[in-house]
């Protein structure tokens, strides 16, 4: 719940990000406007007011995507492999404290053999595939 | 000629002047308002401080930097220190309030025996760290009466990962506040130039702390896993300290396979375990094979698996040498069977390239095995690392 609202979080500061940085090309757009007409104190605010925005609003963005970027690497699901000994029937579920390589949980619901848990890792989520 | 004073300022004034004016004309439109004469002076004024400042500049943003890591290493290993206590009390149930007793065994140091006469060392040493681990696990076992053996080391691997964060925050600490105080540029610029890797081994740290808390095997326990596969279902028996051992057969040859007891966190003795089952076969021991998770290079494959000669085993290596003196008197040969992984992924929960390496690193045995050895031969296999998780 907490890493849903984070990640939320970063997401509505990238978007405010995204806005500042759309009003500082708008600003520097208009600052050599300003520059060509030869009003030099609206160049000067539009320039140094468009520079801070660009330089604040990339860098919240690398910092939003930082941060994304870590939550992505703590959703790692740790997932228990669960198989049956007579038949092969594989049961997998989330990791719960108490779990082991070998503990025996139960019997298979297809031949009543024993199942133990064969193996425990570490699952990271699908990666998004670049066009 | 000689000048005069005020004639001499009044030169000093034009010669102002004339940079000023320099400067103005650097202005993009040659606008002569108050704004842009303010614009030109600022930026001459910011290459002049950067010109003659500039080194005090980046330590102060340096120093800014250390000081956000700080902070960033103070919570982390407080995060880890409330892991383990919560842990302790949900587990151990003790009767009296731990923090305290938690706060003087983060404190705890260890003094390496002097090496100006080497000799004998991996002994002393051996023993140190004997009286270490074995006060350490009294110390966590008073902390945790309730606890069980398995849950006991797991809560010692919990507690030692929590030290090693408080240590690496004093480290931290201390080169960022002599930096400060002394305002040495060189002391800062070191500790921020190591401050990525410190502060990967500090997320390292915290993510081993959650694995063992939770009681989840980790990278570490390639090799434990791969003896275990070895070991299942057969016959074990205890060698040595917290060392377990098992018979099998694999393509005609005997194999001796051995890990560190599980499922609780734990490396156990190998070295004294591979010398006891080495004295116990009089030496007719065809091979021995160790398999050990392994650091790999930044741009190779995690899982991957490859072959090697010598004894891998990581630690202080007085293990190490135990394996070497034991294979060089009766002259065996010590193979190597290594899975890459990360420090990170050494000591977080075993990621599923790590676990499906251990199928692949059996048949790298099998191989081994029948290349190098013939029917009916002693074969022991070695798997190494924590054992957290992992039972046999």
């Amino acid at each position: 719940m907490e890493a849903k609202r984070s990640g939320m979080y970063s997401y509505l500061m990238v978007i405010f990000s995204i806005i500042i940085l759309a009003w500082a090309v708008w600003a520097m757009y208009n600052a050599f406007n300003f520059q060509q007409q030869g009003n030099t104190e609206n160049f000067y605010f539009y320039a140094a007011a468009s520079s801070i925005a660009i330089v604040l609003a990339v860098s919240s963005i690398m910092q939003m995507r930082r941060r994304m970027l870590l939550l992505q690497s703590l959703a790692i699901k740790v997932l228990s492999i669960i198989l049956c000994a007579n038949c092969g029937f594989k049961v997998v579920r989330a990791f719960t404290q108490g779990d082991f390589v070998y503990k025996e949980v139960g019997n298979c619901q297809q031949c009543k053999g024993t199942m133990r848990i064969d193996s425990i890792y570490a699952e990271e989520p699908p990666k998004k595939s670049r066009p | 000629m000689f000048i005069t004073a005020p004639i001499r300022s009044a030169r000093s004034i034009e010669d102002v002047d004339l940079i000023l004016d320099v400067a103005l004309q650097l202005a993009p439109t040659g606008g002569n308002s108050v704004l842009s004469n303010l614009m030109n002076l600022v930026i001459f004024g910011m290459i002049f401080a950067s010109f003659f400042f500039g080194q005090q500049i980046q330590s102060r943003i340096a120093i800014l930097q250390l000081d956000g890591a700080v902070r960033k290493l103070e919570f982390i290993k407080s995060d880890a220190k409330a892991l383990a206590l919560r842990t302790i009390k949900e587990i151990g149930k003790p009767k009296d309030d731990p923090s305290s007793a938690l706060s003087g065994l983060l404190e705890q140091f260890f003094i390496s025996p002097v090496d100006m006469d080497p000799a004998g060392i991996v002994g002393k040493l051996d023993h140190l760290l004997d009286v270490r681990d074995l006060k350490f696990k009294a110390d966590v076992k008073k902390l945790a009466p309730e606890a069980t053996d398995s849950q006991a080391n797991n809560l010692e691997n919990l507690v030692e990962a929590s030290w090693a964060l408080n240590l690496l925050y004093k480290v931290v600490r201390h080169f960022y506040l002599l930096g400060k105080k002394t305002s040495s540029f060189y002391i800062i610029l070191q500790l921020q130039m190591l401050l990525p890797l410190i502060m990967q081994e500090a997320e390292a740290y915290a993510g081993a702390a959650k694995a063992f808390a939770l009681g989840q095997p980790v990278g570490d326990g390639a090799g434990a896993l791969v003896a275990s596969r070895l070991m299942r279902d057969h016959e074990k028996r205890e060698v040595d300290k917290d060392v377990m051992v098992a018979e099998t057969t694999i393509e005609g040859r005997r194999i001796i396979a051995l890990k560190a007891k599980g499922p609780g966190g734990n490396v156990g003795k190998p070295g004294d375990a591979i010398r006891t089952l080495i004295e116990e076969n009089t030496g007719k021991v065809a091979m021995v094979v160790m398999v050990d998770a392994a650091l790999k290079f930044e741009g190779e494959k995690t899982g991957e698996i490859t072959e090697g000669i010598g004894a891998a085993i990581g630690g202080v290596g007085t293990e190490r040498f135990k394996i070497e003196a034991e294979a060089t008197k009766y002259k065996i040969p010590v193979y190597a069977i290594i899975v890459k992984e990360s420090i990170l992924e050494a000591i977080t929960p075993m990621k599923k390239e790590i676990a499906e390496a251990a199928n692949g690193v059996i048949q790298r045995i099998k191989t081994l095995i029948q290349e190098n050895t013939k029917e009916g031969d002693l074969v022991i296999v070695a798997g190494i690392g924590n054992t957290v998780g992992i039972a046999q």
